[in-house]
């Protein structure tokens, strides 16, 4: 300091301000607002919060797996139930049937009574069904824990199939087939205002007649019987097949206990054996299905098929996405799109793989009809900026950071998200390799394995599209930046009100 | 069950005092609330909330500034929330690589845009004729405007020479920061961040320096961001709605006002919106709220590091419209294809604040009750809902509502299920709700609260509104009032509020045509 004040003129001044300016803004001693860069801040590098899974695991004579992870933050407790079955799985719609009963009826002799006993529980239930997976759960006050795991077990044990119409569950649990354009908000999502409308024509069409499509057609639907769903619940609901999640305010002894009463007369056995599905052949040209829809915007996205993805891919994907579309304000498609120009509110990108079928990796924007296609192109310009340019060591540093000491952290903030992460984990992968090893992979990801990941899942010759908007709108645009009319993109499948 | 061990958890715990409880018949039960919320206020009426939660490895951190949609003017709505936008672009040390280049043309941005707006008030106070409807001259132009727009917009491009885009919320996720995200309000605006504890100082760095430094790029591209989001509200059928009850509901106040029109979003200027930014965006309007493995302590040596050097300013200017009493029962008839035909009560009530408002959680939880069952008893199949929402919130410490929802399976039950709604509200006003039915209502709401009370940022978000509402304090009293609520209470307020001139009622129809077609079989 001493040494700075002694400088004259009119520099030297300047210099000397600078110096005092830095040294008070070091010091922090409220006379002058602090403005180090975050980078220079020296904060300590974030603990790994992943407990030790084999000290939460309960498991039971059946082959059940439970991990319990007590939480006395507020007194309910989370029961869940993972069940390695999903739409995939069997007769086409009698998984969707199965979701659906459990939903709506429970198990076997209590159907009109449990809508009355989960709201006297004041429980939080839900039933989801994936093309892999189906979960439970049920979410109580402390004091009706027991009668709550008790139902979870009861329900799969016994779920309420007979006596139902499972033709008309199955389809109306799968949704609307994707050329549906039926109006209202109780009708198919397309009017609902939400990109995830179009990312469901978007599977639908992308999986259209294969096993893991989410959609079923009504002749499929007509030949489902109740003989088919009880099938898939005698093949799929056993002991080996199931893991159980339980957290909140539980003591593990106590848990176990219980977990032992309600599971005890549940049938044993490993899970089915299921091996990959067939793959999806890329299109041979690009293709877009756009639908006409009378509103404000249009809603776009753009992807194609995402096989299943190794551990050792992983790590690259999930680095290379995070920087691309990454859902942040800092990710590329988001600059792009909204920040630098005001076209939409938010671009992201989406790979989402499955252990044995096909998933998808899509780019999804939404916005102003006369932008929709200037938002196409530059979805387009940036997967394949991705795959020709590295990204920056800023870049790649901010991204390992997201999603070690992000992203993955928060599957273990607290004690429900804890005990579902290693619920998963584990029905899918049989053990917890995955997540001991998450935080290495990530940070051995180089800018050449993040330039790889692109060219290896990211194919901008293969996408195909879907545009739900007012096509005609749509069409009438004028060139923004030179870009190319929404109808040079590819065949062009039209489906009108 | 975990045996009772409140002598070995610390007292901040919430959770304490209930485990000491052992189990006990439903209606016999009472609960007690304390959240052991730790508060201090710096010289500068900066309010630092810390509710600690001892080994949580990530701390849920918040800035909530008394500021929204209540001080937006008629002509300027959405003004506030377009604020909250243009808070993410960055400040003189994030976002740009060289700010001593870039503030020049910041600089004639400025005197541009006040040269812009003597313009139009000038051109504005020649033109006489005001449209209605769609008859709307808003965009009348001079060739001065659309010279000095076309010079805002090269000025502007200029400046992006030295934009790193991005930068304001980057190293938020470097350090794993998860759930990014703001909300404008009416009553608020608040910016949120969940981070490891071991980064938490990275919150104070970045929010301080967003409070006061903020710098306002991409201002027009923004705009859009607004128009877009606008739109997607728009996109589904029911928003406008919602916001035609809104407008028969209440008069005066601007709770009851949309977040904006297409003709609002034109007006914004920079000078407004700096205008906002200086005036509301003081300590002494601002409460930091972390909840997580923090201590009170440790967040004020930095909130006094970081914010002590801020000057208390000048008190802002606070609403002053009082939402008058109504006098008669307003009904509105909204005839759609796209919604599903639906009955709307809503009922005004006092906001958060007033020594009733718990009270009416549980008259709202019992009231969907009854309506139910009479709804059943009656052979009407519907959908029953009861809330407090007014277009973007969910509650509110200036007048609110609790609005009763009936969809029943189709348009012919319409009118008998008014019926049976209005004549069920209306029971809770001469009947003695029963002990049963007081008792459930209470652990509904109970475990809703829980449910909030276990996700930090959920908690964080409630201490943080109630702060801006009315006081953080109010959080707790408000759940230990209702927990008290008696059947008296409940009859009480139906007496006093579910009454006809109180309550606004919308009923969604077919339109007539397609009414007419239906009932014709064609």
């Amino acid at each position: 300091m001493n040494a700075a004040i002694r400088r004259t003129g009119s520099h030297g001044r300047l210099a000397t301000a600078l110096a005092m300016l830095a040294v008070l803004q070091q010091a922090g001693d409220g006379t002058a607002q602090v403005l180090i860069h975050p980078t220079r801040l020296d904060l300590p590098q974030a603990g790994d919060i992943r407990p030790d899974p084999d000290r939460l695991r309960v498991s039971l004579p059946n082959g059940l797996a439970a991990y319990v992870v007590p939480d006395a933050k507020v007194p309910l407790v989370t029961i869940s139930a993972f069940v390695g079955v999903g739409w995939a799985d069997g007769e086409p719609g009698a998984a969707h049937a199965l979701a659906a009963i459990l939903r709506s009826r429970g198990a076997a002799g209590m159907e009109a009574d449990l809508a009355v006993a989960l709201r006297r529980m004041a429980a939080d239930f839900r039933v989801v069904l994936g093309a892999e997976e189906l979960e439970i759960t049920l979410d109580v006050p402390t004091v009706d824990a027991p009668e709550a795991i008790a139902l979870v077990a009861r329900m799969l044990r016994s779920p309420a199939i007979d006596g139902t119409d499972v033709s008309t569950l199955a389809l109306h649990s799968a949704g609307p087939p994707a050329s549906a354009t039926a109006r209202g908000e109780s009708g198919p999502v397309l009017y609902e205002g939400s990109i995830e409308a179009a990312v469901n024509v978007f599977d639908s069409r992308l999986l259209e007649g294969h096993p893991y499509s989410p959609r079923i057609t009504a002749e499929a639907a007509a030949a489902l019987t109740a003989r088919h769903v009880r099938e898939l619940h005698e093949r799929f609901f056993r002991g080996g097949n199931i893991v159980l999640a339980v957290s909140g305010d539980i003591v593990r002894d106590e848990a176990t206990r219980l977990l032992r009463e309600a599971f005890a007369a549940f049938p044993g056995g490993r899970a089915p054996s299921r091996p990959r599905v067939q793959t999806l052949d890329p299109p041979e040209a690009r293709v877009a299905h756009v639908h006409s829809v009378d509103k404000l915007q249009g809603w776009v996205v753009l992807g194609h098929a995402l096989d299943p993805v190794s551990r050792a891919d992983e790590a690259a994907l999930l680095v290379m996405n995070y920087i691309l579309g990454g859902g942040h304000f800092d990710a590329r498609l988001f600059i792009e799109v909204r920040d630098k120009r005001g076209l939409a509110n938010t671009a992201g990108g989406f790979p989402e793989w499955r252990r044995r079928g096909p998933g998808s990796y899509t780019l999804r924007t939404y916005g102003r009809p006369e932008t929709i296609p200037l938002l196409i192109r530059i979805l387009q310009a940036e997967a394949e900026r991705i795959r020709s340019e590295p990204v920056s060591a800023e870049a790649l540093r901010v991204a390992k950071g997201a999603l070690r000491d992000g992203e993955f952290a928060m599957g273990f903030h607290d004690g429900a998200s804890t005990a579902r992460t290693f619920a998963r984990e584990r029905l899918h992968d049989g053990d917890h390799r995955a997540s001991a090893t998450f935080r290495e992979r990530i940070d051995a990801v180089t800018t050449e394995d993040v330039r790889m990941a692109a060219l290896r899942f990211l194919h901008p010759d293969r996408m195909r599209m879907v545009v739900i908007g007012p096509l005609d709108r749509i069409r009438q645009h004028s060139p923004i930046e030179g870009e190319p009319p929404m109808d040079a993109f590819g065949r062009i499948i039209e489906v009108r009100q | 069950m975990r045996p009772a061990t409140a002598a070995a958890l610390p007292l901040l715990a919430c959770v304490a005092a209930f485990m000491a409880v052992p189990p006990a018949p439903l209606s016999a039960r009472q609960h007690t609330y304390s959240l052991g919320i730790e508060e201090r206020v710096l010289d500068n009426g900066l309010r630092v909330l810390v509710l600690n939660r001892p080994g949580d490895p990530r701390v849920a951190a918040k800035i909530f500034t008394r500021m929204g949609a209540l001080n937006e003017v008629p002509g300027e709505l959405g003004a506030a929330h377009f604020l909250e936008h243009l808070m993410f672009k960055g400040t003189q040390t994030l976002g740009t690589t060289d700010w001593e280049a870039e503030r020049p043309i910041r600089e004639r941005i400025d005197e541009t845009e006040a040269a812009l707006i003597e313009e139009w008030n000038r051109a504005r106070n020649e033109l006489r004729e005001r449209g209605v409807f769609h008859d709307y001259r808003h965009r009348e132009s001079t060739p001065r405007l659309d010279s000095l727009r076309a010079e805002l917009a090269r000025l502007d491009r200029e400046a992006r020479r030295w934009r790193d885009h991005g930068a304001m919320m980057r190293w938020y996720q470097a350090f794993g920061g998860t759930r990014l995200t703001a909300t404008t309000e009416q009553e608020y605006m608040k910016f949120d961040i969940n981070l490891p504890v071991e980064h938490v100082e990275l919150f104070f760095r970045v929010e301080a320096d967003r409070m006061v430094n903020t710098i306002f790029r991409e201002f027009d591209e923004e705009r859009m961001i607004l128009v877009e989001q606008r739109f997607g509200d728009l996109n589904r059928p029911t928003t406008p709605y919602y916001e035609a009850l809104a407008a028969l509901t209440g008069r005066i106040s601007p709770v009851f006002w949309p977040e904006g029109y297409a003709t609002d979003f034109d007006q914004y200027t920079r000078a407004y919106e700096e205008s906002l930014y200086r005036e509301f965006f003081i300590p002494n309007n601002t409460a930091l709220v972390f909840v997580g493995g923090v201590e009170l302590d440790g967040m004020v040596d930095l909130a006094e590091r970081y914010f002590g050097w801020m000057e208390r300013r000048p008190e802002p200017t606070r609403d002053r419209f009082t939402e008058p009493v109504p006098e008669a029962e307003r009904r509105m008839i909204w005839r759609s294809t796209e919604l599903a035909p639906r009955i709307d009560a809503r009922y005004l009530i006092p906001g958060i604040g007033h020594p009733d408002r718990p009270h009416f959680d549980v008259l709202a939880e019992v009231a969907a009750e009854e309506v139910r069952a009479a709804l059943n008893g009656a052979g009407i199949d519907a959908r029953v809902d009861a809330n407090f929402t007014v277009i973007h919130t969910s509650r509110f410490g200036v007048p609110g509502t609790l609005n009763v929802e009936v969809v029943p399976g189709g348009e012919e039950e319409l009118a008998r299920a008014e019926q049976v709604t209005l004549a069920a509200l209306g029971r809770l006003g001469t009947n003695e709700t029963s002990a049963d039915r007081l008792a459930a209502a209470k652990k509904r709401l109970r475990a809703a609260w829980h449910r909030t009370a276990r996700n930090a940022d959920a908690l964080a978000f409630e201490i943080g509104h109630y702060f801006t509402m009315d006081r953080w304090q109010t959080l707790e009293e408000h759940l230990n009032t209702r927990e008290r609520s008696t059947a008296a209470d409940v009859r009480r307020l139906a007496a006093r509020y579910f009454v006809a001139e109180n309550r606004t009622i919308g009923i969604v129809r077919r339109p007539e045509r397609a009414a007419a077609t239906q009932e014709s079989g064609r």
